[in-house]
């Protein structure tokens, strides 16, 4: 395969961590797409987050279309710290891969005003699969610098950890 | 001719004040081809869409919910000369233009398929998200995007890549 699809960085928890971050993200790309599988110790159903430059305040807006077993909606949130929009996970035997996702960052390098991006996602919250869940959306972020890290957290303050076996893997399109 | 390979096949940024549309020519050579920008009208509100030649259908759904509720998932179809990419306008006074990311899927060169997701801010904060299809029932060998009659504002940037399989 040629080299247009690069990865720069692979983060692989072996134990449990609260947080994860790509840092020093190289400037030398036009597009960042992430791909990862995450699961969580936490059996609460925690959101997960994935901030650009780590941006922690409500400083996001979201709209996605979200299936689960209560059928198919469409949800739209302004000024929240909810960075991507609805992407529960849950899993109280500390499944390493019980959400999938993927984030699509165009012009991360910024120029035209605030970053915007796209997420696909979809959780197994539990072992049955009536608790499936899909979402696709956008997040929005009022912060118009290039993004030179991400860090992913889960939804209550640093209280809930992703589990070990979590892996999420940064690419550079040319 | 490649094979078995994902490549960038280029990238347009606009500059200047007057391009109205971004071209992608040349696309016999691939088996399928994925798009990846960010576009943003100079001035006025308006929809972003897709020109893949020939007489064209499309099927939507989208997300443009008031914030804070739960809305039915909504969806139009309509046959066109071109189709729509998103349902309503994208302002450029705020937000980032139109994030998106597409499928042309080429069918052996025979059909063209193009499945794009966009999203962006598009009124005061108000978001949203489409899911489109657009089809195009002849061989696809470059297409057109932009904007309904409106220029695309400098630095709005889009992303080819042809793979070969």
């Amino acid at each position: 395969m040629a080299t247009s699809f690069k990865a720069i960085a692979t983060a692989t928890l072996t134990s449990t961590a609260t947080s994860i971050t790509f840092s020093s993200i190289p400037q030398t790309y036009t597009h960042l797409w992430i791909m990862g599988q995450a699961g969580t110790t936490a059996t609460d159903a925690p959101a997960i987050y994935a901030r650009p430059n780590n941006i922690t305040s409500s400083s996001y807006d979201y709209a996605n279309i979200y299936v689960d077993s209560g059928g198919i909606t469409q949800r739209n949130a302004l000024n929240t710290d909810r960075s991507l929009g609805l992407l529960d996970m849950t899993d109280s035997t500390a499944n390493s891969s019980n959400t999938g996702f993927e984030i699509v960052y165009p012009l991360y390098k910024g120029g035209l005003g605030n970053n915007t991006y796209l997420f696909n996602a979809n959780s197994q919250r539990t072992a049955t699969s009536v608790s499936n869940q899909a979402s696709w959306g956008v997040s929005n972020v009022n912060d118009t610098n290039a993004i030179t890290s991400i860090v992913f957290s889960l939804q209550g303050s640093g209280t809930r950890s992703f589990a070990a076996g979590t892996k999420i893997t940064l690419y550079g399109l040319d | 001719m490649p094979t078995n390979t994902f490549e960038h096949i280029g990238t347009t940024v606009v500059s200047g004040s007057s391009t109205t549309s971004i071209v992608f020519s040349g696309l016999s050579s691939w088996t399928n081809v994925i798009f990846v920008g960010r576009i943003q009208p100079n001035a006025t509100t308006t929809q972003m869409n897709v020109n893949l030649g020939g007489t064209q259908i499309f099927q939507q759904m989208y997300s443009t919910g008031t914030s804070g509720t739960a809305l039915p998932v909504t969806s139009r179809y309509t046959g066109a000369g071109s189709c729509d990419l998103t349902v309503n306008g994208c302002t450029s006074a705020g937000g980032g233009g139109v994030s998106f990311k597409a499928h042309l899927i080429k069918n052996g060169g025979s059909q063209g398929f193009f499945l794009c997701e966009a999203g962006f801010e598009f009124n005061a904060g108000r978001m949203e998200y489409t899911v489109s299809n657009c089809f195009s029932p002849t061989n696809v060998t470059s297409i057109t995007l932009g904007f309904f009659g409106q220029v695309i504002k400098a630095g709005s940037t889009i992303s080819a890549y042809g793979v070969m399989i």
